[in-house]
């Protein structure tokens, strides 16, 4: 049993002399500047909290009042050191000056609401797609969803479903961020890609040296090609087993072989794994306190993704029966995490379902959007795309609602458009953090005149008469 | 604009009233005093009626992450469970894990009207209150969650002062907008991240070293020097494991006059007796809190059938693993915080074990004398969903409902329980403390859970009947802030009701601490952890209730 260290002493500030407040006594205490207010990031499911106001005004530019476009004042600004692509050209992204727009025409917010109103109205089957938005936004689209009887779906939801289905049919062991951050010492990363779609995650999380339970020795071991080795910076290293990603199977296959002591079946030192590399970190597994295994179900090929993801569940299952190990998935960007939770605790379930009947209908199959719309099914695409610009609606000739960021793509020129804020940056919002546990309170400082698409679902509540 | 309701037989135990026939004068949402010649805009004749306060839920867990990963992982839970939405109400579905709409409505209709999440994870605050926002027709409030978070743990090995301590739990009730405070397997879940895999009342955590006693008299201490009304709420050690009957008694006797409130007691009331080392411990643990009047309870009945079941003590629910059912389950370690496990669970009244549950929860009610010190729980969904209260109910009240349904399970286990020679019944007024005035009392709930002038016309109304399941199931009216909300068992009305929270003093210097702390350490900051105010608000006008504590003794 490890002693309580010192640490644990200088953070419970010592015993305060009579009549002072802790306040008072602690050296801690009262060192430093005042903390500067944070601004939390919306543009990847990390939601990094830590990022500094810009020196002086800290906040918003100045917009007119229909919506014209931020530049880029204001943009916020990361601890010394760090690096995110994904901040940097959120928050600086240039959005065009936009009005809400009826059949490509600038008009009047009421007036587009009116026309999406006549459009959601006279659909069948309204279609409720993208979702990038935050929990306000989610709640006022489930109430237009539940009252128009339609389907709710998120744009990238079959990423989340190669997760969805391995927690439906088994379960697993999982852990959060801040447990990894101190208490990984082997973070085995299966796949590419992480350090794109989270550029953060090595800096922040796995990469970090030191943890409330002193320094930390970690390994980090990514089985894919190793790009990701590039982007991380001293102290921290990736050592790579390069696995393809038709590979990743195998390689998890012959992982969980190793940690049986099962021999490897020749097949697959033959399609080109490294076996002798994967049975060493078997035993490195085994040897370590807290391995976690970190996947993104977004970024694992398509074909048998969520085998994969049920594969390293197993694994980890496995592995607790005699030493602790979890899981950690990497997921729920543009609103994902947010759309599932809001939609299952209202719903009941996380995405796919249809409220047409009265009742909500879960099926993951039949009610894909993007499915749908290629079978034509669907009388109307409401879509709402809020925080990334690039997450454009299907291409689809069904009457097509855009509720989006300014300069969100779009392939056509929608029914109707209405440009809208991003938490974060232009309103309050709240979203849901990648690993499901954490729901961070983000303030807006731009006054950019944008409604919220809470804003947005409201009037079309009202004007639906709902 | 006053509502009288007129003629019913009232139980108000709080005020002493047993069965009084009496009028109830209302007044914007508030018990007026009675106003003869007044203009009344409404009356209802309750002649003949049963008439209680609303119905106060202790410990149901309704809102928060682990409830969340029930219901993605369980759409066989909704299946054959819906709702069809109508002009008042949205579409919902769920029987052991339904959403939010489902869990308001369900509780309305069964003439609750007060809610308590008891498991709150700091990390996870603020999607339990965004759940609870929406979450209609009730009042709401929860427990935070202390005793295997890395700082408290830090802090009592490092011997901090007691005062840095209160401060600390002060601030996390402030931040987490909570009522009270939760202990779930004392340095237990932190101590699984260790790979341990059970921790005693007496066993040192494999890194901290100190011992589920410290940390609960730490805690229990500490809330009583704050004046936090609630006790410290004690999901024990060793949940489940047979044997731990003693484990209960010692913490009872660890307590020393420290008020203590044991949850879900009939999970803890376990012994190993008879050829299958499984027993009933409920006599003994009954006998000791009779004479323990510092001590109080709520049982965590087990009914039978599927479930699911939901906690966050993450090594107690790594263990039962193996029972799950349907076979699957969801483990979690969180933010150096706390951690979580939810697994299914299917309570067979032909199974031995699931049988002897049954009898030893009923045990526990049926021995346990002073009806103030028990709350009726079936600790929601853990041992059974909550619209089984009604079914419950009857249990209590009807011995010779009780005496067949005795006869329908496995025999082994009868065999093994007193349960068949225990005839009391419960009375009305005893149910009225049970479900309403104790949990208002313990919680401090200064207007709620009765019916005295300038509370909350919170009031549910019940037609008799011989079957007293029937009658609970489904109150005649139930009033909400004085609005009809529910008639005949159907909601007529949607309303949001407020949330209730206490708020203790604390030294604001205790914020660098925390501060410094969060940005070394954790994945957030001290900023995104609390929840403010205008947070609450702003969902559906939701309104906070500060309910009182008493002075901070140093």
């Amino acid at each position: 049993m490890a002693g309580p260290t010192a640490a644990a002493g200088n953070t419970a500030n010592p015993a305060p002399a009579q009549g002072q407040s802790a306040g008072q006594a602690g050296a801690r205490a009262t060192a430093a500047a005042p903390r500067l207010a944070r601004v939390t990031c919306p543009f990847c499911s990390l939601l990094c909290d830590d990022l500094l106001p810009v020196a002086g005004d800290g906040s918003a530019t100045q917009g007119s009042g229909n919506g014209a476009g931020s530049g880029s004042a204001g943009v916020p600004t990361l601890p010394a050191g760090a690096g995110c692509p994904k901040a940097s050209a959120g928050f600086a992204r240039s959005r065009p000056a936009a009005s809400p727009q009826v059949a490509g025409r600038d008009v009047h917010l009421s007036e587009s609401i009116d026309a999406a109103a006549a459009i959601i109205k006279a659909a069948k089957l309204p279609l409720y797609g993208g979702l990038a938005t935050d929990v306000d936004g989610m709640r006022g689209l489930l109430d237009l969803a539940d009252a128009t009887g339609g389907v709710v779906d998120h744009a990238l939801s079959a990423g989340a479903f190669r997760n969805i289905s391995v927690l439906q049919s088994r379960g697993w062991v999982m852990t959060t961020l801040s447990e990894v951050r101190n208490r990984a010492d082997l973070v085995v990363v299966v796949g590419d890609g992480i350090g794109g779609s989270y550029p953060r995650f090595y800096e922040r999380i796995a990469g970090t040296a030191a943890s409330m339970f002193g320094p930390l020795e970690r390994s980090i071991v990514l089985i894919g090609n190793g790009a990701d080795a590039a982007l991380v910076r001293a102290p921290v290293t990736i050592e790579t087993i390069a696995a393809r990603p038709d590979g990743l199977g195998a390689a998890i296959a012959a992982l969980r072989g190793a940690l049986r002591g099962s021999p490897v079946p020749p097949g697959l030192a033959n399609a080109g794994l490294d076996v002798a590399a994967l049975t060493a970190l078997a035993d490195r597994i085994k040897a370590a306190a807290y391995p976690v295994i970190v996947w993104s179900p977004a970024l694992l090929p398509e074909a048998d993704g969520d085998l994969i993801v049920l594969s390293i569940c197993d694994l980890v299952r496995d592995l607790n029966a005699t030493q602790r190990a979890a899981g950690l998935s990497l997921a729920g960007s543009e609103g994902g995490a947010t759309a599932m939770a809001v939609t299952a605790w209202q719903i009941g379930y996380p995405m796919r379902v249809s409220l047409a009947t009265g009742i909500p209908v879960y099926d993951p199959q039949r009610f894909d959007i993007a499915a749908m719309l290629a079978r034509g099914e669907g009388g109307a695409l409401i879509w709402t795309a809020a925080i990334g610009a690039g997450l454009s609606p299907p291409a689809t000739t069904i009457p097509t609602v855009a509720i989006g960021t300014p300069g969100l793509v779009l392939s056509r020129t929608p029914e109707v458009y209405i440009p809208v804020g991003t938490p974060g940056l232009d309103h309050d919002g709240d979203l849901v953090r990648t690993d499901s546990v954490v729901t961070l309170h983000l303030r807006g400082t731009r006054t950019t005149g944008l409604p919220s698409v809470a804003d947005v679902a409201r009037a079309l509540a009202a004007r639906l008469a709902l | 604009m006053i509502t009288k309701l007129t003629g019913g037989t009232i139980y108000d135990p709080a005020n002493g009233v047993d069965g009084v026939v009496r009028d109830i004068w209302i007044e914007d949402g508030r018990i007026v005093a009675p106003q003869p010649g007044a203009n009344v805009a409404a009356e209802y004749s309750l002649a003949g009626a049963t008439v209680m306060a609303g119905g106060i839920d202790p410990h149901t867990h309704i809102g928060g992450g682990k409830v969340n990963i029930g219901r993605i992982m369980l759409p066989e839970d909704h299946l054959g469970h819906e709702y069809t939405r109508t002009h008042l109400t949205r579409s919902c579905c769920g029987h052991a894990v339904p959403t939010t709409y489902a869990a308001g409505y369900r509780y309305a209709e069964m003439g609750y009207t007060c809610c308590f999440e008891p498991a709150m994870l700091p990390a996870n605050a603020r999607q339990a209150h965004l759940e609870m926002g929406d979450t209609p027709m009730v009042d709401k409030g929860a427990f935070a969650m202390l005793g295997s978070d890395d700082l408290l743990l830090r802090m009592i090995s490092g011997k901090a002062d007691p005062s840095t301590i209160k401060d600390y739990i002060a601030w996390t009730m402030h931040a987490s907008q909570a009522i009270a405070v939760k202990v779930v397997n004392p340095g237990g879940i932190s101590a699984f991240k260790f790979n341990a895999r059970k921790l005693d009342l007496d066993e040192m955590h494999p890194h901290y070293g100190t011992t589920p006693r410290e940390i609960i008299l730490t805690l229990a201490r500490g809330l009583t020097e704050l004046g936090v009304t609630h006790p410290l709420h004690v999901h024990g050690c060793n949940l489940g494991v047979p044997g731990n009957d003693e484990t209960t008694l010692a913490t009872i006797a660890a307590a020393d006059g420290l008020p203590l409130h044991l949850t879900h007691l009939q999970f803890h009331s376990y012994g190993t007796e008879g050829g299958r080392k499984f027993s009933s411990g409920a006599a003994r643990i009954a006998e000791i809190i009779n004479r323990t009047p510092n001590i109080s309870v709520d049982i965590g009945q087990v009914l039978f059938g599927q479930t699911c079941t939901a906690s966050g003590d993450s090594m107690r629910q790594y263990g039962i693993g193996a029972s799950a059912f349907p076979k699957k389950s969801v483990i979690m370690d969180i933010e150096c915080d706390a951690g979580c496990g939810v697994v299914p669970m299917r309570y067979r009244d032909q199974n031995f074990v699931n049988a002897l549950q049954w009898c030893i929860g009923l045990e526990l009610f049926l021995l346990i004398e002073d009806p103030w010190r028990i709350f009726l729980t079936t600790d929601h969904p853990n041992g059974a969903p909550f619209t089984t209260y009604p079914h419950l109910i009857r249990l209590l009240m009807d011995a010779s409902f009780r005496k067949a349904m005795l006869a329908t399970i496995n025999q082994d286990a009868v065999a093994m329980s007193i349960l068949p020679t225990l005839k009391r019944e419960y009375t009305l007024y005893e149910i009225a403390v049970m479900t309403r005035a104790g949990p208002a009392k313990s919680l401090g709930l200064r207007d709620r859970g009765h019916l005295g002038i300038g509370v909350s016309a919170d009031v549910t109304v019940y037609r008799p009947h011989a079957d007293k399941e029937r009658m609970f199931a489904k109150p005649e009216f139930v009033f909400k802030a004085g609005d009809l909300v529910v008639r005949n068992g159907e909601i007529v009305k949607v309303v949001h009701g407020a949330t209730h929270v206490a708020r203790p003093a604390f030294d604001h210097g205790i914020e660098d601490v925390i501060a410094d702390y969060f940005d070394r350490f954790q994945t957030v900051g001290i900023d995104s952890v609390r929840v403010h105010d205008d947070e609450i608000h702003g969902r559906n006008g939701g309104s906070i209730v500060v309910q009182p504590t008493g002075v901070r003794a140093v």
